[in-house]
């Protein structure tokens, strides 16, 4: 079986799930993921991620992945995939050579997030601290955040590979986007645990709402992040198996997409608009 | 029964995130608190705690040590919301 892939700067989250949604209706051993890329155009760093999870995910249920590349290594996007971590997560000896100095490195590159993690505070504080250059208001509610959804991979989504995960301060729109990638089991069968008769579009919808939990937990999680990026005026995307919620300028909207094993959450913070997360944990008036 | 434990939090770090490590604490100190009417938690020097390490610690404390009072102390404004948030929410009502 061959997917070919082609990343351009229109490429997004939906269509790389698209690429790959029928990996799981074939019973293949063998997969050559073809990477073509149109040079320089500006490739989405979420990209990367989710094209690294799943080539992972597919190798470690014992699938043989070949990764071919129609690339010029030359180009920008090959030099910020290889910046990102990109071409060592995906375990290929494809070489990209760095032509120019990046001092100011504003990124936590592709990281993979082993199922047994469960704090990484010390570390996200010390790059965010670092490289970042974030007010405290932001620092906080960005280590809340990304708390927040390690717990939610390692704890309730059960993904054997873990996940994978990646954070950039984006200086010129003034954002931090945090992307976390898993191969678990979904949000409906998480949240079916403890609403069986909920279909998957409610069950997104319900799992960012306040007190809604599998059981294993508070439910204020998805609900804090999902609150802070709408009054962040910033944006928020949860994908998994054939559904999609997402949250942008205040107003959400959700839908179907082809299927992902697995769930998607990408969070952009916007830094012009800082609010603080003890302001929301301080508001009285929560209930489900 | 007129007595107080001080738990020095920062020991286990200047993060506390984590169920796991909620309940690593209460694991540790579990053992020594009935035995006194007041347990002080002291954040000095904790600079980040996670809502699920909040929750796993206060919600076991007040569970398990109706009697006792928990005082918290040398918080930060961003710990002391997740502590106000957590005794506000809690299934629990009791006395701090």
């Amino acid at each position: 079986m061959k997917i070919t892939v082609k990343l351009n700067e229109k490429t997004d989250i939906f269509s790389i799930v698209s690429n790959f949604s029928d990996i799981w209706s074939h019973d293949v051993e063998s997969i050559i993921v073809q990477l073509e890329c149109v040079c320089d155009q500006v490739i989405e760093g979420e990209i990367f991620v989710i094209i690294s999870s799943i080539v992972n995910e597919l190798r470690r249920i014992g699938k043989q992945i070949i990764v071919e590349f129609e690339v010029n290594r030359h180009c920008l996007s090959m030099e910020y995939a290889k910046r990102m971590g990109f071409f060592k997560n995906l375990k290929t000896d494809f070489e990209v050579i760095l032509y120019k100095d990046y001092p100011d490195q504003h990124f936590i590159e592709i990281t993979h997030l082993a199922p047994d993690i469960y704090n990484l505070n010390d570390a996200f504080l010390d790059i965010f601290d670092t490289h970042f250059d974030l007010i405290p208001e932001s620092l906080n509610s960005l280590v809340f955040v990304f708390d927040e959804l390690i717990c939610n991979t390692t704890r309730h989504c059960r993904s054997k590979n873990g996940g994978y995960y990646f954070c950039q301060k984006n200086t010129d729109r003034n954002t931090v986007e945090v992307i976390i990638v898993d191969s678990g089991t979904g949000i409906k069968k998480s949240l079916n645990r403890a609403f069986p008769h909920y279909n998957e579009l409610t069950c997104l919808e319900e799992c960012i709402k306040f007190g809604v939990t599998c059981g294993d937990g508070r439910g204020h999680g998805l609900f804090f992040i999902s609150e802070l990026l709408k009054r962040n005026k910033g944006e928020f995307i949860a994908l998994s198996g054939t559904s999609h919620l997402s949250i942008k300028n205040g107003e959400q909207i959700t839908g179907n997409n082809d299927y992902w094993q697995g769930t998607i959450i990408k969070c952009v913070f916007t830094l012009n608009n800082a609010l603080p997360i003890e302001q929301l944990l301080e508001e009285q008036n929560y209930s489900r | 029964m007129d007595s107080s434990i001080h738990i020095q939090l920062s020991k286990y770090g200047q993060n506390l995130g984590s169920r796991m490590l909620g309940k690593q604490v209460l694991d540790d100190i579990g053992g020594q608190i009935s035995a006194y009417s007041k347990i002080i938690l002291d954040f000095e020097g904790v600079r980040f705690m996670s809502l699920s390490f909040a929750t796993e610690l206060i919600d076991a404390l007040q569970k398990h040590f109706k009697e006792t009072d928990i005082i918290f102390t040398a918080t930060n404004s961003f710990v002391k919301s997740q502590i106000n948030f957590v005794l506000k929410t809690n299934r629990q009502v009791i006395a701090v």
